[in-house]
């Protein structure tokens, strides 16, 4: 390697390559890596040596004894170039053994070789003291990384909660093997090697392979004092890695190829340990696997909206490649504290209110709005033999709902109340271990559920919905038909905004006419209503004349008044006919704010649609003297400008000049909104846009 | 004082703290005892490089013993933070440069060794993989495919 003419000293020994590599910086050294076969294999050694400086590797597992740990690194290059050649090198897994100075357990991750050349992919599993937490590869997910971690460090949860009572569900069917795999233009070259896009729902089932029985933990509780202690020394090692993760991987982005997942896989692996140990909690090595492992097809975290009282990870399928979509919860008791109130309704999942309730804009419409033409056929039944792992099914989907899919409950009674209903109004429960499979149809169109119940420690529990509609043109969401019913016939729909990130918001159909945001209604924020409206009435504000405004004057009131001051303000756009609506905004428009409200309230047709959509939905009408905590305010853009409509205020507010597409302009409103809440959960926003299905 | 033999059969006499500072040396004084006067052979080390390096020594006898191994764990070893005198030091030609490494690594002398390490990776700073390859005069072994591949691999880290 070295030329040894001239005055050339030896050679470099490869420890001393290391030391200097070591002493690059990230993009150096990546760079650095492609001088030579020989750097490249030692920059390897660096990437572990100069990340994993608290690991030292250990002998592989007998067990598996396949290969030895440090031949996996070498043998990534042929790997990715000439995948026969590594096939025919390596055994079809090895097992590497992992002891962390900051872990108490030693972790081994086996790696599958043969998954990866079929899926392009690496399949791991962690062993961790005993219990074997299997997940699949993953494919790219920097920034779902950073969400998770984001997440993470801001979840007092972990680091407030010691209590070990609860960690069995591990043993069973964690074991989630994702069968439909997109034929996704981010998927490149190393992965088209199967099944290509066939956009099916997302199937889990248990893989009798690796079903290796695992032993509970024993769960011993450390004094707080030592506690707070080991806390502190983790939270610098916290800091630690976030300081790599914020300066090295955030720059990496998704760009992992499938050569180099040995060497990631240990960096991610050695960060996701260092996050359990750090929050105390072994099963968050399995909690993020599960969210790896639909990372890995490729799906994105959309929603890291969570504020620290509680979490709602809500990841997403790009539905650009499937006609169906994920959406994840990891729920939290915290979380479900706040929400015990919707518990109850969640009894009924399938139908959403119209109107008052955050349940109703959760359900507005399930589907993102991005979903393609080529939606899956729902009828799988081959799929659902693989879902038979589940054990037993919360049944309160399964009873009310119109259901003509196999139940695959089994049984399990639910006793426990805390169901809640989140994501697109499915109820869930605590029960283990749990792949559901529901269809739904009736005012929904034929509607597939998937979910998968993954049961954490702390009562918490993750799942994973998954919907997909064989006829989206059927698809309606109550709101959707309460549009119908008031003679809306402009292909306009209610969207659930799903995150403020940007990639979400690409998801939500263009042109957005008007945006709806549920927001608690706090003593908070009505102080700095107040300062905001003395601030206005002191310095002035355009006040567009043609701002169709309404004042609430009932209580409970504010979300039908939310809709009216959507629909007011875009009435040339929904192409009403004789309907119920027009007449309505015609009669309103003749009044003052103050009075139009009543002319709201005593419309009797509104009264009767508003019935009949309920009933769509059968859920249980708010009790009017429920203090009502929500409220809705409605974003539209009228002449050039943002106005906040909210029934409760005097006036509209002003938010500055509009651009084409109100959503972007609403999303920094939005924020300051759930600033000024950081403790709350209870934001929902939806936008009225132009229907999904319409959409190319 | 210590005797130091360089494989040119040179000899240094040099104070006893400057020549613990190589842990070799002080490992083999502990070996051999106070009282022995034999120079110590380091046969892997030319004397012109055992010159340097004792002046490396000399001027850095006074300073703190360097940290236990298990501290040492600080991720960022930047290559910026270089004394002056050092930078001044180590300002050679690229022979000599990895000679003091090579020497500093066999001494174990880790102020050194980090000395020479830290400037090689500054040497690799900003340049692209030719330059490199022209510098260390390494020979480029991938074969086209792979240098293919690994292009690809660092796509994230180019273009900026």
């Amino acid at each position: 390697m070295q030329n040894h003419k001239a005055r050339r000293p030896r050679a470099l020994p490869p420890e001393l390559w290391i030391m200097i590599l070591e002493r690059c910086q990230l993009p150096e050294m990546w760079r650095a890596r492609s001088v030579s076969r020989r750097i490249y294999a030692l920059s390897r050694r660096v990437f572990r040596l100069r990340l994993m400086k608290p690991w030292t590797l250990a002998a592989p597992q007998p067990a598996s004894g396949a290969a030895s740990a440090s031949s996996a690194a070498p043998r990534a290059l042929s790997d990715s170039s000439g995948g026969e050649k590594a096939a025919s090198a390596v055994p079809d897994s090895l097992t590497i053994l992992l002891v962390a100075k900051c872990f108490p357990t030693s972790v081994s991750y086996n790696l599958c070789v043969r998954r990866a050349k079929t899926t392009g992919r690496v399949r791991l599993s962690a062993t961790d003291g005993g219990m074997t937490k299997p997940s699949v590869g993953f494919k790219g997910f920097g920034a779902m990384f950073l969400s998770v971690f984001e997440n993470l460090r801001h979840d007092p949860l972990h680091v407030l909660i010691a209590d070990q009572a609860r960690d069995e569900g591990d043993d069973d069917e964690d074991d989630e093997d994702n069968e439909h795999h997109n034929a996704n233009a981010d998927a490149g070259a190393q992965s088209s090697g199967s099944g290509g896009g066939s956009g099916g729902p997302i199937v889990y089932s248990g893989d009798s392979s690796d079903s290796q029985l695992s032993t509970s933990q024993p769960g011993s509780l450390p004094t707080p004092a030592a506690m707070r202690e080991r806390m502190e020394q983790r939270r610098a090692d916290f800091r630690a890695v976030s300081e790599f993760l914020k300066h090295g991987w955030a720059s990496m982005g998704t760009l992992i190829p499938a050569g180099l997942m040995p060497a990631y896989d240990t960096l991610f692996r050695h960060v996701f340990a260092t996050f359990a140990s750090i929050f105390e909690r072994p099963s968050l090595t399995a909690d993020i696997e599960l969210q790896v492992a639909l990372l890995s097809q490729t799906w994105r975290v959309v929603d890291v909206l969570a504020p620290p009282s509680g979490r709602d990870l809500r990841l997403c399928r790009d539905t650009l490649c499937c006609g169906s979509q994920l959406v994840a919860s990891l729920m939290c008791p915290l979380w479900r504290a706040t929400h015990r109130g919707s518990g109850e309704r969640a009894e009924n999942p399938r139908e959403p209110g119209v109107s008052g309730t955050q349940d109703d804009a959760n359900a507005a419409t399930p589907d993102l709005g991005g979903p393609t033409p080529e939606a899956s056929p729902l009828s799988e039944d081959p799929d659902a033999e693989r879902v038979s792992v589940g054990t037993g099914a919360s049944d309160s989907t399964a009873a009310p709902s119109p259901s003509v899919g196999q139940p695959a409950s089994t049984g399990n009674p639910t006793d426990d109340p805390d169901r809640v209903a989140v994501v697109c109004n499915v109820a869930f429960g605590k029960a283990g271990g749990i792949v559901q499979r529901s269809l739904y149809r009736g005012a929904y169109g034929p509607l597939s559920v998937i979910r998968y119940i993954h049961p954490l420690m702390f009562d918490s529990t993750l799942t994973l919905v998954c919907l997909s509609h064989s006829d989206l043109e059927e698809h309606l969401s109550v709101v959707d038909v309460y549009l119908r019913l008031l003679g809306v016939r402009a292909p306009l729909r209610f969207c659930d905004v799903y995150g403020l990130d940007e990639g979400l918001l690409m998801m939500i159909p263009r042109p957005v006419k008007a945006v709806v945001l549920l927001f608690p209604y706090t003593d908070k924020y009505q102080d700095f209503k107040r300062d905001e409206q003395a601030r206005i009435a002191a310095d002035g504000q355009t006040l567009s004349p043609n701002v169709f405004f309404v004042r609430q004057t009932i209580r409970n009131a504010c979300g039908t008044i939310g809709l009216m001051h959507a629909f007011g303000n875009n009435e040339s756009a929904l192409d009403l006919a004789n309907g119920p609506l027009k007449r309505i905004l015609d009669r309103a428009r003749e009044r003052s704010p103050e009075e139009r409200a009543s002319v709201l309230e005593a419309d009797e047709d509104l009264a009767a649609i508003h019935k009949q959509s309920s009933l769509e939905g059968q859920t249980a009408a708010p009790d009017a003297e429920d203090e009502s905590l929500l409220h809705f305010i409605c974003f539209v853009a009228v002449d050039g400008h943002v106005y906040e409509l909210d029934g409760n205020k005097p006036f509209p507010i002003n938010h500055g000049p509009s651009s084409d597409d109100l959503m972007l302009d609403v999303v920094p409103i939005i924020r300051k909104f759930m600033e000024r809440e950081p403790d709350s959960v209870d934001f929902t926003v939806v936008a009225l846009a132009a229907a999904g299905d319409d959409r190319e | 004082m210590v005797k130091l033999s360089s494989s040119d059969g040179r000899e240094f006499v040099v104070a006893k703290e400057v020549a613990c500072q190589s842990v070799l040396i002080k490992n083999m004084l502990e070996d051999l005892g106070e009282d022995s006067d034999a120079p110590i052979p380091l046969p892997n080390v030319s004397g012109p490089v055992l010159e340097k390096v004792i002046e490396y020594a000399t001027h850095h006898k006074d300073d703190a013993p360097p940290p236990p191994e298990d501290d040492s764990k600080n991720i960022t070893k930047s290559s910026e933070d270089i004394e002056e005198w050092d930078k001044e030091f180590i300002n050679v030609d690229q022979g000599t440069l990895f000679e003091i490494i090579l020497a500093a690594n066999y001494l174990d002398m880790k102020g050194l060794l980090d000395l020479g390490c830290k400037t090689v990776a500054n040497m690799i700073k900003g340049k692209t993989v030719e330059e490199i390859r022209k510098t260390f005069n390494i020979v480029n072994d991938f074969t086209p495919e792979e240098e293919e591949q690994i292009r690809k691999e660092n796509e994230w880290c180019e273009d900026r």
